[in-house]
């Protein structure tokens, strides 16, 4: 089974308003800051080494591959009901009650877009 | 995702989530709507009211489908409360209602006579929460075999008084007979 990506990403209409747009903000790994310096950082590196961490890691958007043509899109199934969801729902349904307090998403952010060769899963909590 | 939803139906022209299904329901609807109107005036309708009379058929259609969409939401949110809470739909109802009930009861909103209710509140009290499916299915039974009983025992007394009415007929007619 495919993994779902955790990335903030955003649906956009095109403006030409023939397709939709995916944007994933995916991590990318900065150049080793302190390569060429001398072995001071090296405590300085211990000390912040939180900070440091997240400064090597930097966030660019792409363009999703799951972007696609209006015209291409066959139609849609709300909520977890397609192949993929179905078994994070069996997944769910062996939870304890306790589990089910803090879920990464519920069925009423799921839908699936069906195209000709592929269907795409999303999940879109905030509307905004 | 309610506005997505909305997009996709009006683009996508959709009834059931399929591309152009909502295509031979509009066909239909302007179709019928056309002739009758060339029935009632007698002349041919202009192009332009044509478009009017499609655009507003596609927009009630398809905000009513976007609406049902919106209660598909509400209600996958319900099944997800009752799964949370380890009971079936309908216990959940069960439960919210007696919660109400008990919390008006309580607030003096609704006026029970104690002498009357006094083992409905006890038995409010002691069951709220512990109400499960089968004690409802259990209760209705027994409230129906009540009523069938009851219903059994007037029918009984009309069967006698039928009997004993016919017989007084009888001895009427047998007696004008003999006269």
């Amino acid at each position: 089974m495919q993994n779902f990506t955790q990335f903030d990403s955003n649906l956009i209409l095109s403006s030409d308003q023939q397709s939709l747009l995916i944007t994933i903000k995916k991590p990318v790994e900065k150049n080793n800051l302190f390569d060429s310096e001398s072995s001071s950082e090296d405590d300085y590196l211990e000390e912040n080494m939180e900070i440091e961490h997240e400064n090597l890691v930097e966030f660019k958007e792409f363009r999703s591959k799951a972007s696609c043509k209006l015209s291409d899109i066959r139609g849609f199934i709300y909520g977890g009901f397609s192949s993929r969801f179905w078994m994070l729902r069996k997944h769910i349904n062996q939870l304890e009650h306790s589990g089910l307090e803090n879920l990464p998403f519920y069925a009423w952010q799921c839908i699936t877009l069906q195209l000709d060769h592929r269907n795409i899963d999303l999940v879109i909590k905030d509307e905004s | 995702m309610h506005i997505f939803i909305k997009f996709l139906i009006f683009t996508l022209r959709t009834v059931d989530g399929k591309a152009n299904s909502a295509k031979g329901y509009l066909d239909y609807v302007t179709t019928r709507q056309i002739d009758k109107i060339k029935r009632f005036t007698k002349t041919k309708m202009p192009k332009v009211e044509k478009i009017k009379l499609i655009k507003l058929n596609e927009n009630t259609l398809f905000e009513k489908i976007a609406r049902k969409y919106f209660v598909l939401k509400i209600r996958l949110k319900i099944s997800f409360m009752a799964c949370r809470a380890g009971q079936t739909v309908s216990e959940l109802f069960y439960n919210a209602i007696l919660k109400s009930y008990s919390h008006f009861v309580n607030i003096g909103s609704i006026i029970m006579k104690k002498e009357d209710h006094a083992d409905d509140e006890n038995f409010l009290r002691n069951n709220l929460f512990k109400f499960k499916m089968k004690d409802v299915i259990e209760l209705s039974s027994s409230v129906h075999l009540k009523n069938k009983a009851k219903m059994i025992d007037k029918a009984e007394n009309e069967v006698v008084i039928i009997n004993v009415k016919s017989i007084l007929n009888k001895d009427k007619s047998s007696a004008l007979f003999a006269g």
